[in-house]
């Protein structure tokens, strides 16, 4: 089995319980967040459609410097978010696809111009955003209970969905 | 250990004890900043308490051992008391148990054995069957993660600073 075999496998299984959030986050809310140090509903969303798509330059890149710029999502509708993160997706999976096993070893860098916050082999870079997505996507369950939009089963049942 | 029998590989299993060390290192930061008195705090009425979502960060690590050693878990087979700590230190030494037990079990996993069928069932009723390795990465560490990401919401909701977990938040390690 090829490396990228499992992380392929992963990727569209998260995917499902992820696409399904998303679809349930109405414009209106966009703006609230929970607490004033928070993300609003709309950055941390964004976020977590963004995450699959840091496949295409974590394996087809070396680095992502951030003094380059990078561009964050602003979706103005539902549908836009949910547009984003399927092209997002489409395109990390590509590259994940794309990817022999000799990649996994390379090394890979997060830098603002000179200052290097992170570096890595490609194997752990991969691994550590699919967690990474996985961390800001259990953020955004609270944040959907707490303007009571029901929360997708995941892993499990939750009190909304999908009780055994 | 045999060690006179064919050499097995464990390359899959040391990379998720590195993966489960350093995880936990960060779950161990947040959970020992959830006080004893907020045990029973919830954002929401359909949300589980403070003090049960950190209680089930800490005991989801348990699950690595029947997940290795056992081809299935069986509900109706399992006499589950949930932990119920009283105290901050209480918690975070029933995760330090819990990560301490899945690394032992871990070291014993092979990397063939990762890829036979695993069960969840309640008696006849069988809800999924899957690879070994997809039980250790979906159901335990990526759930883990799953309930500590919604146990950090928590901690901003009650101004309790939040670590810094894969980058810096909004309280701890700015860049």
């Amino acid at each position: 089995m090829a490396i990228k075999d499992g992380f392929v496998k992963e990727v569209e299984q998260e995917s499902v319980a992820t696409r399904k959030m998303l679809e349930r986050i109405p414009a209106e809310s966009f703006d609230w967040k929970p607490h004033e140090r928070s993300m609003t509903m709309k950055g941390l969303a964004g976020l977590v459609a963004d995450m699959f798509g840091w496949f295409s330059f974590m394996i087809d890149q070396d680095e992502l410097d951030f003094a380059k710029g990078y561009e964050r999502p602003d979706p103005k509708t539902t549908q836009d978010l949910v547009n984003f993160f399927d092209k997002k997706l489409a395109a990390g999976m590509e590259s994940l696809k794309n990817a022999d096993d000799a990649v996994f070893s390379e090394n890979w860098k997060l830098r603002n111009g000179d200052t290097i916050y992170w570096e890595a082999s490609k194997l752990d870079v991969v691994r550590q955003t699919i967690n990474h997505m996985v961390h800001h996507r259990g953020q955004l369950s609270v944040f959907l209970r707490l303007k009571d939009i029901p929360v997708p089963a995941i892993y499990g049942p939750s009190a909304d969905e999908g009780q055994m | 250990m045999d060690s006179t029998s064919t050499a097995k590989t464990n390359n899959i299993a040391a990379g998720l004890i590195k993966e489960l060390e350093q995880e936990a290192a960060v779950t161990r930061k947040l959970l020992e900043r959830v006080p004893a008195e907020k045990f029973d705090w919830k954002p929401h009425e359909k949300s589980m308490p403070m003090g049960r979502l950190a209680t089930h960060v800490a005991e989801m690590h348990g699950w690595t051992k029947p997940t290795v050693d056992d081809p299935e878990l069986d509900f109706a087979k399992m006499d589950y008391k949930p932990f119920e700590p009283k105290t901050t230190e209480e918690l975070v030494a029933h995760l330090d148990k819990n990560v301490n037990e899945a690394i032992e079990a871990l070291k014993n996993a092979s990397d063939e054995a990762w890829f036979e069928d695993w069960s969840l069932r309640n008696g006849e009723q069988i809800y999924f069957t899957i690879p070994k390795i997809a039980v250790m990465r979906g159901m335990v560490l990526n759930h883990i993660v799953h309930h500590r990401g919604q146990l950090s919401v928590y901690l901003r909701l009650n101004d309790i600073p939040v670590p810094a977990m894969y980058g810096p938040s909004a309280d701890e390690g700015q860049m």
